[in-house]
């Protein structure tokens, strides 16, 4: 449970970023720069990052429902907490809901990071 | 197992299939982008705009195994005298020869590189070899080379495309490569490339990686669905149990409500 909580938060933190570059940084500087700016030219390579989200999200999806089983969420919040990965900044907001619940329920889980 | 097929289980069932079939749809469909655009890249080389053969190879150099197809500009004078057949080349489907006559590059004494001038039928009805000076645009193409021995080294015509083979019949250093003439020679049929160029190993690998992501993302919607099955009927189980638990305390607890009644 401890270890699925750690790998939980870090995957959440590392998706929430890749998210948050992706969407927010590469997307716009891709499609609403000047096409052969360099700064444009660097939104389109940055925009690899989207395949490394692709497959953390995919680890992220996984860890969260396994984590979701063992701490009895209902299926709402099970569905919200891996849809969050999809949803620019929303996985930040879902893992500190996750941290409350998990620590309101168990309270030998110590404060990770 | 007929537990598992009760309406109330059912939408969840169907969303599990239609997830699964979006994901393995959509899978499907990037692995069919990343085919598509490896072979756009591998065809599109042949379609570039013509280089000078320098450019791409010396005449010593090994063949550049990314310049396959490339158009290279060649300049220079036939060696009418080093004119081949080559023996089982196909053209709509007819077996035939392609009509071969190197050329030496930038004339004079320089070295040839063999050019496919187009293809015939039977080499008796091939036109006269070109004579005197060429300017044409030809793909590159490497050698053959599974070593198929020319069984009769006398006559004008090989199995094979091999520069060892074609170095016999010309007093010439020749490039390790031939050329196929766009568009043919003397009005001969264009010869067909044999040997595409090969798309680099990283072309749309984001592609091939997507649609690896989708697959792994059905398998992993049926593991969503097993596992909220067996908790499912898991938890039915236990309430049928709860019932049964409940009626037997109602009924304990009714035989005993008339001693109550008596107190």
């Amino acid at each position: 449970m401890k270890g699925l909580f750690t790998a939980y938060r870090v995957l959440a933190i590392v998706v929430g970023v890749l998210l948050a570059v992706c969407s927010l940084v590469a997307l716009p500087m891709k499609y609403l720069l000047t096409e052969g700016t360099a700064a444009q030219q660097f939104g389109e390579d940055l925009s690899v990052l989207w395949l490394v989200h692709g497959w953390i999200f995919m680890i992220y999806v996984v860890v969260a429902f396994f984590l979701s089983r063992k701490a009895g969420w209902s299926y709402g919040f099970t569905i919200v907490a891996l849809v969050a990965g999809l949803v620019p900044l929303l996985i930040f907001w879902v893992e500190r809901q996750v941290v409350h619940k998990l620590k309101a329920e168990n309270p030998d889980l110590e404060p990770v990071a | 197992m007929r537990e598992a097929l009760r309406p109330r289980f059912w939408p969840g069932h169907l969303l599990a299939v239609v997830l699964t079939l979006a994901t393995v749809v959509l899978g499907v469909w990037q692995i069919g982008a990343w085919q598509d655009r490896r072979e756009a890249e591998a065809r599109d080389l042949t379609r570039s705009a013509p280089v000078a053969l320098d450019d791409v190879m010396g005449p010593d150099d090994p063949f550049p195994g990314q310049s396959v197809g490339q158009p290279v500009d060649l300049d220079g004078t036939w060696l009418s005298e080093g004119t081949l057949f080559v023996s089982g080349r196909e053209h709509d489907g007819q077996d035939g020869y392609w009509m071969l006559t190197p050329l030496a590059v930038g004339g004079g004494d320089n070295p040839a590189v063999p050019v496919v001038l187009g293809w015939v039928a039977d080499p008796a009805d091939a036109p006269a070899p070109p004579t005197g000076e060429a300017d044409l645009v030809g793909w590159l193409q490497p050698p053959d080379g599974t070593g198929q021995v020319d069984d009769d080294p006398s006559d004008d015509v090989l199995p094979q495309l091999r520069i060892a083979d074609v170095i016999q019949r010309v007093d010439r250093d020749l490039y390790g490569a031939y050329a196929v003439a766009q568009g043919g020679v003397d009005g001969l049929p264009q010869a067909d490339l044999t040997q595409l160029p090969e798309a680099g190993r990283f072309t749309a690998l984001r592609n091939l990686l997507y649609g690896l992501e989708w697959f792994v993302f059905g398998a992993f919607v049926v593991l969503m669905w097993w596992r909220w099955l067996g908790e499912q009927l898991a938890a039915g189980r236990r309430s049928d149990e709860a019932e049964a638990d409940r009626d037997d305390e109602e009924r304990t607890a009714d035989e005993d409500a008339p001693d109550t009644v008596d107190v």
